[in-house]
């Protein structure tokens, strides 16, 4: 299978900075792949290595098929970019602005264009140069999908849009997939609208992969139980190492665990107690995943 | 057809045009006015090749400033074949610039061959397209080297085209050559910030926000060591430190050196003056006493030669002057929040102009008062100061119009104008307004004033009076204006 | 044989995973009698569309239905319930009940509840709601 973007122990440093570190990632095709990660740890730097922005000082990027660096027309055809911090020509109107990008594509779709301009709400007469943030993004957003891109990478794009607008967004994304068969990297901070929509996530830390699994699989994987003794006081502690967090008094527990079955089981006749489960959503899983790198 | 619009979109705003206008216009005085038969210059430079060059120049300045625009945003980035089409509508403009150029100067009587000016006129135009970001890169400066080299030795690139003419055109098309490839190569557009140097160095947004990013953390770490917490205070004077702080920080005392650095045209056209009117002199004897008749045009001293650069004199002290206010105003920036009431705010901005303005006055009138003194004494001249020196004029006229600038930008920073395009074409507008009133008050004010005490005396009404207009105006300013 | 209009609804915030909420309420559907054999179920497509979601969760939950034979598939058109589910559906009822209640159960546990007391409890709650 051809994977859109691939990683081989990708390092980049900048000076003393560290800023990712041995990335080894492949993408699968037609999936929403959500990129996950507290602020500074790589997520900007490894979406511009994608599009050939960066070069990496060790190992490989490779995208559509080709080495970042050496990308060509035919994979920039393919691919729609919207980056975090955007600068567009500011004295166009927003009208000029489209048309400008749009000459640059042959198959760019105007039809496509219209809906989302009016779906997102946004002028065409307005100046770029006076467009609010999240106008702005919007504007971004629309440079990036009409020409029907095999790939689309999104960088914190819904940062500064109104919910409305953003549940809008989402669900336009989803077309994206179903209509032009497009693999999609999404990379927010709020995971609320993540959740939604990827089949896959990646979580980066600190330059380095800590997660890199169907959202699916991690659901399972990860999940509260809440422990009641069935015979005298529980131990101060667990120190099973799929115990994540835990709190712990007197004889019932609140343990938030990375575990399947078989563990719980094994649990239950080791200490004794009776477990209820219950499942964790990305919001709460994801400072779990933070924890195990520390551990 | 299609291919050239990428290139000829980015050039149909009015900005271009008013810019072009005034390019040409400036050029062209500049050029007629070295073309005077009694000018000294006439007999070093060879108007034809200069006009050749210096017209597709600022067409290529012009053709430099739109591709960097486009180079700093960032959907340029992944846009397929945008260095294709970029250039070949680059080169069209170029051709074009060039062949409405050369006919024109051929049929002035140039004894050249047309296509060596031709070749002379791309080159310009190539050499022009890198002015755009002067930085420290070494295309940049090589750049401006080679343009300073056109301007020195016109006479003698005119000998070289009249006597060997294929070469010199090949020579001069090679250079055009490196330097477009250096402009539009594609890992200039689409460049990792840490490559090798781009003739446009700030063109990349992210490579200027990765050395923004830098900075600031340079200075975050330099601020902390000298900043101390009784800087805050009620006190209107302690804002007007704030605000100091905030326009040059960490930079202290350096900012003096580099106010000093931006006067390099001076010197230039002070040591193409020694220069030329050398005659048996030593050139730094030439450079020293051109410099001292500039600064002081004393009565006791003839002129060193015909028309010094005292008009660049005049232009340099006013944009001293307007530059500082516009960059580097001494009172907050409304931008931050600062618990100030309006009326404190009225009080701290006109504190903070009057000490920018009297900082600009006594730092500039001692620096020229010391240099002059020291290069009169060195090139042995009589150095009684018992006239109005020459620099003391524009000096005075930038002190009492600089009200004027401050007012303008604080007007311009909150009005409608500022989301207008054309912001910078009015500030840019607003400097040459004010630098050509300086000038007009400098080259009057002999006329009208006998004595200089007359001058000292006016000069102090008229600086009283536009402070006192200046307060006025603030106040109700500040009262009545939205700020945000 | 037509085709019964069924409402779904994913939580996406929700711990469960989307498709596995799919499968449950398609189930419920099945063995409540919304859904009977021969019902065709919409497309991925149009269904992915309507609950907003990622067509691969839904795509998912299909493919496991049909492991689990609560589907069935028909070369060239949209997928069925099959004929098996409907006769299966007294187990499979129960069995979703079992797991609906096993939280209860463990409620009665902790309130150290008498078993007589807490079944004749359900009685009566079963039977109240039949009038």
């Amino acid at each position: 299978m051809e994977y859109p973007i691939q990683t081989e122990n990708l390092t980049k440093r900048f000076d003393k900075v560290l800023a990712l570190d041995g990335v080894s990632l492949a993408i699968r095709p037609q999936s929403i792949v959500g990129l996950l990660g507290r602020n500074g740890c790589g997520k900007t730097t490894l979406l511009d290595h994608v599009v050939g922005l960066y070069l990496p000082t060790e190992g490989a990027v490779q995208t559509l098929g080709v080495d970042s660096a050496a990308l060509g027309h035919d994979q920039l055809s393919s691919i729609g970019f919207v980056p975090q911090e955007i600068r567009l020509l500011d004295w166009m109107a927003v009208e000029q602005q489209l048309r400008y990008v749009s000459s640059f594509y042959p198959q760019w779709d105007s039809g496509r264009q219209a809906r989302l301009l009016q779906d997102l709400d946004l002028d065409l007469d307005e100046r770029v140069g006076a467009l609010s943030t999240g106008n702005l993004q919007k504007l971004a957003i629309i440079l990036a999908v009409c020409h029907h891109p095999e790939l689309l990478i999104l960088d914190e794009p819904v940062s500064d849009l109104d919910p409305i607008v953003r549940a809008r967004l989402l669900e336009f994304l989803l077309e994206v997939l179903r209509e032009d068969q497009a693999t999609i990297v999404v990379s927010s901070h709020i995971l609320r609208d993540v959740e939604k929509i990827v089949d896959w996530v990646v979580c980066l830390d600190d330059g380095r992969v800590i997660a890199d699994a169907a959202l699916d699989d991690l659901k399972e994987q990860y999940s509260e139980w809440r422990v009641s003794s069935v015979g005298g006081e529980l131990p101060q502690s667990f120190s099973e190492p799929f115990v994540l967090e835990q709190q712990v008094r007197g004889r019932e527990g609140l343990l938030r665990v990375r575990a399947d079955r078989a563990n719980l089981s094994v649990f239950c006749v080791t200490h004794g107690v009776t477990v209820e489960t219950h499942p964790l959503n990305l919001e709460q899983i994801f400072p779990l995943l933070l924890e195990r790198t520390e551990q | 057809m299609n291919d050239l619009k990428a290139f000829f979109t980015l050039a149909g705003r009015d900005a271009f045009f008013w810019l072009g206008a005034l390019g040409l216009g400036c050029v062209s005085i500049v050029l007629l006015s070295i073309n005077q038969p009694h000018a000294p210059t006439a007999a070093h430079i060879d108007i034809f090749i200069l006009a050749a060059f210096a017209y597709p120049a600022l067409a290529g300045w012009l053709a430099g400033a739109l591709i960097q625009e486009l180079q700093s945003c960032t959907f340029t980035w992944v846009l397929p074949g945008v260095q294709d089409k970029i250039s070949r509508g680059f080169f069209t403009f170029g051709t074009v610039a060039t062949l409405i150029v050369v006919p024109l100067v051929a049929l002035q009587g140039a004894p050249y061959n047309p296509l060596v000016l031709g070749a002379l006129g791309l080159a310009g135009y190539c050499l022009g397209s890198v002015y755009v970001n002067p930085g420290t890169k070494r295309g940049a400066w090589i750049a401006y080297l080679m343009t300073v080299g056109v301007l020195f030795t016109s006479k003698g690139l005119g000998d070289l085209a009249r006597s060997h003419p294929w070469a010199t055109a090949l020579a001069t098309l090679a250079v055009a050559a490196w330097f477009s490839y250096r402009l539009l190569r594609v890992s200039t557009f689409r460049r990792g910030p840490f490559r090798l140097t781009t003739p446009l160095p700030g063109a990349f947004f992210l490579q200027r926000s990765q050395r923004f990013e830098r900075q600031k953390q340079a200075q975050r770490t330099s601020t902390l060591s000298g900043w101390r917490p009784d800087y805050l205070g009620e006190d209107p004077w302690k804002w007007v430190h704030a605000g100091a702080y905030e326009a040059f920080g960490p930079l202290g005392f350096r900012i003096v050196g580099k106010a000093i650095n931006s006067t390099w045209v001076l010197w230039l056209l002070v040591g193409m003056h020694a220069w030329i009117e050398k005659g048996d002199d030593a050139f730094g004897v030439a450079f020293g006493k051109t410099l001292y008749d500039v600064l002081f045009r004393s009565p006791h001293v003839p002129a060193y030669g015909q028309d010094g650069p005292y008009a660049m004199l005049v232009i340099v002290i006013a944009a001293l002057g307007g530059v500082l206010c516009l960059k580097a105003p001494l009172a907050p920036d409304s931008g931050y929040l600062y618990p100030l009431s309006r009326r404190s705010l009225a009080q701290v901005t006109f504190r903070g102009a009057q000490a920018g303005a009297t900082l600009l006055f006594v730092t500039t009138g001692l620096v020229c008062v010391v240099v002059g003194l020291v290069t009169g004494y060195l090139v042995g001249y009589e150095t009684e100061l018992d006239f109005f020196p020459f620099f003391l004029r524009p000096l005075m006229a930038t002190t009492v119009l600089l009200p004027l600038l401050h007012y303008g930008r604080l007007r311009l920073r909150t009005s409608d104008l500022r989301k207008s395009e054309n912001t910078y074409l009015y500030l840019s507008f607003g400097i040459v307004g004010f630098v050509v009133l300086v000038g007009l008050y400098t080259y009057l004010a002999p006329l009208v004033f006998t004595s200089p005490w007359d001058e000292f005396a006016i000069s102090l009404i008229l600086l009283v009076t536009s402070r006192f207009i200046y307060r006025v105006q603030l106040d109700r300013y500040f009262t009545n204006a939205d700020l945000a | 044989m037509g085709q019964n209009q069924m409402i779904l609804v994913v939580d996406p915030h929700s711990g469960t995973p989307a498709y596995r909420q799919i499968m449950e309420q398609i189930r419920f559907h099945v063995d409540s009698g919304l859904l009977v054999s021969g019902d065709e179920i919409p497309s991925t497509r149009k269904l992915s569309a309507e609950l907003g979601v990622n067509p691969m969760t839904v795509s998912k939950a299909f493919v496991l239905l049909e492991e689990e034979g609560v589907l069935e598939r028909r070369p060239g058109l949209p997928l069925v319930v099959s004929q098996r589910a409907s006769r299966e559906q007294r187990a499979s009822k129960l069995e979703q009940l079992g797991s609906a209640l096993q939280p209860v159960a463990t409620m009665a546990r902790q309130l150290s509840l008498e078993t007589e007391e807490a079944v004749e409890l359900f009685r009566r709650l079963l039977e109240s709601n039949e009038e």
